[in-house]
């Protein structure tokens, strides 16, 4: 009895400010579908385009911070509980990046390390895309922690929020896919995560 | 009393967690001390580095281009060697005081000592693996499932204990006990060329090989030209930086006289090629190259000195050869 009360305790005071916090991509106000064909406006760089892969980091910056990595191929909601969650980061910060080996979502085997330089990738949008009839298919690996190329980028959010989206419209729609392949640290990559950071929104 | 043994006991601990940083020399940049290394991880890190399970087809390990008789450095090879007879692009460096680098790579593309074995792990002309790859293949040998159990009280291995292994092991090759060590602490006297060969060392090329390691840690172009057929920009490569063109890794000069062949290319087969570019470079864009104008006397010298920097308990020391427990029968 004793500790059914104190477990009561715990869950009425001690999580007070805990919040779950729900992360997941969309394109518009659907749920992403890997590998569907999504038409984009026509004063964009591609007609239509499908993804076949979609993996972000995000840091969460609290009391304990917290990182997640969301990989749509494996599961379409990310949650994670935070207590006083301050702000939300694209990527992993650049004290992370030089600290060697980590262990959790930010062990290097799973993918999101590059292996011929030192340094997480922040995020990986992969697929297809038509332009003017047109197939090419797209590799983004965006990543690099030191300047001229860092591209950790600070996510705005409303006030009050459970759920941070990634929409995918948003950055089809703004980002350029005339370079398709964009796969290291550089200037190409920098305005790419300043699109990505933009295409998110928390409600 | 009690107190008096813990007094005693402490002062143990420190005692032997300072062992390991030679007399005088910095403090390194990865965590040398007992506090972070550890005899099992250190042991698992020497079993993986002379293990060929690491590349895709188990016929290369580390120790393929590092053997320890010649510093960890690959002796008459100009450039990496790895799976399928393939070829790469730079000559395999020497391995010793990496706990006191800042970065690794003749570009310095690497920022961590732990982060290092993952490029050529799974460089298509080095191993040819893949982390993922290998971690199957580790998890199904018990042997090594036991063998991280015992390093990290965890029989689930993972990427990030491979690779602390390898690096904690590869902390604990440092060479300070070269007949320079002994002269510099006063038990052993340079002969009279090695004397003169030390001076137009201090003089001519410490700005950039700085005791006791021996290195700078920095970048630079010495003046060697591109090979047109490697085309290989150094720095460069990772920043993209113009600035950053043709500079590379300052190597250390311990060991040199087992370290052959020279450069990021290995295109210099010994260490009187090395000093007859230096002499005959014509204006070099590094100003510190200017001054090095070497008699031919001098040239001995300077060899005789260099040789000095052999360190012969680092080249035998068997703490750091292939370990007899990988003969064993594989379940």
């Amino acid at each position: 009895m004793k500790h059914l009360l104190f477990i009561a305790f715990i869950f009425l005071f001690g999580l007070g400010n805990a919040q779950d916090v729900k992360i997941t991509a969309g394109f518009g106000d659907a749920e992403l579908k890997l590998n569907q064909a999504y038409s984009l406006n026509s004063n964009s760089s591609a007609d239509s385009l499908e993804f076949s892969s979609v993996k972000f980091f995000l840091s969460l910056v609290a009391d304990v911070n917290e990182y997640v990595l969301f990989d749509a191929h494996r599961s379409s909601i990310s949650t994670v509980q935070m207590n006083e969650l301050r702000s939300v980061y694209l990527g992993i910060d650049s004290t992370t990046n030089v600290s060697g080996a980590l262990g959790g979502v930010l062990d290097p085997s799973l993918g999101m390390y590059w292996s011929w330089q030192s340094g997480y990738i922040n995020a990986k949008l992969e697929g297809v895309f038509w332009k003017d009839g047109l197939r090419s298919e797209f590799q983004f690996h965006l990543g690099g922690y030191a300047n001229p190329f860092n591209s950790f980028r600070e996510i705005k959010l409303v006030e009050r929020f459970s759920t941070v989206i990634l929409d995918l419209a948003v950055f089809s729609e703004m980002a350029d896919f005339s370079i398709p392949k964009v796969m290291r640290p550089s200037e190409l990559g920098n305005n790419l995560s300043d699109c990505l950071s933009l295409s998110f929104r928390s409600e | 009393m009690k107190w008096l043994a813990l007094f005693l006991f402490s002062a143990v601990a420190v005692v032997q967690s300072s062992q390991r940083i030679p007399k005088n020399w910095p403090t390194p940049v990865y965590d040398i001390s007992d506090d972070n290394l550890k005899v099992e991880k250190i042991h698992l890190g020497r079993l993986l580095f002379y293990d060929p399970i690491l590349s895709r087809d188990g016929t290369i390990s580390c120790s393929s281009c590092h053997s320890l008789y010649n510093a960890f450095a690959h002796t008459d090879h100009a450039l990496s060697h790895g799976i399928d007879d393939r070829i790469g692009r730079r000559n395999a460096p020497a391995l010793m005081n990496l706990a006191w680098m800042s970065s690794f790579m003749w570009d310095g593309a690497i920022n961590h000592l732990d982060m290092q074995a993952l490029a050529p792990i799974t460089h298509v002309d080095e191993m040819g693996s893949s982390l993922p790859d290998l971690i199957d293949k580790l998890r199904g040998r018990g042997f090594y499932r036991k063998k991280f159990f015992e390093a990290f009280g965890d029989s689930t291995i993972t990427g990030q204990h491979l690779l602390i292994a390898i690096a904690q092991f590869s902390s604990t090759l440092i060479s300070a006990d070269s007949k320079y060590d002994k002269v510099m602490q006063g038990s052993d006297a340079f002969s009279d060329a090695e004397e003169r060969g030390f001076a137009l060392f201090s003089r001519l090329c410490a700005d950039c090989h700085i005791p006791p390691l021996f290195t700078s840690n920095d970048f630079a172009s010495n003046g060697i030209p591109i090979d047109s057929s490697l085309m290989d920009m150094g720095k460069m490569e990772v920043t993209t930086n113009p600035a950053d063109s043709l500079l590379f890794k300052i190597p250390t000069l311990r060991n040199v006289e087992f370290t052959y062949p020279y450069m990021h290319d290995g295109r210099f087969k010994s260490l009187y090629d090395v000093l007859d570019h230096y002499n005959d470079l014509k204006k070099p864009k590094d100003k510190r190259l200017e001054k090095i104008q070497l008699a031919e006397n001098e040239r001995v010298e300077l060899v005789a000195f260099m040789l000095t920097l052999t360190d012969r308990e680092f080249l035998f020391n068997q703490k750091f050869a292939f370990p007899k427990e990988l003969l064993q029968p594989r379940e």
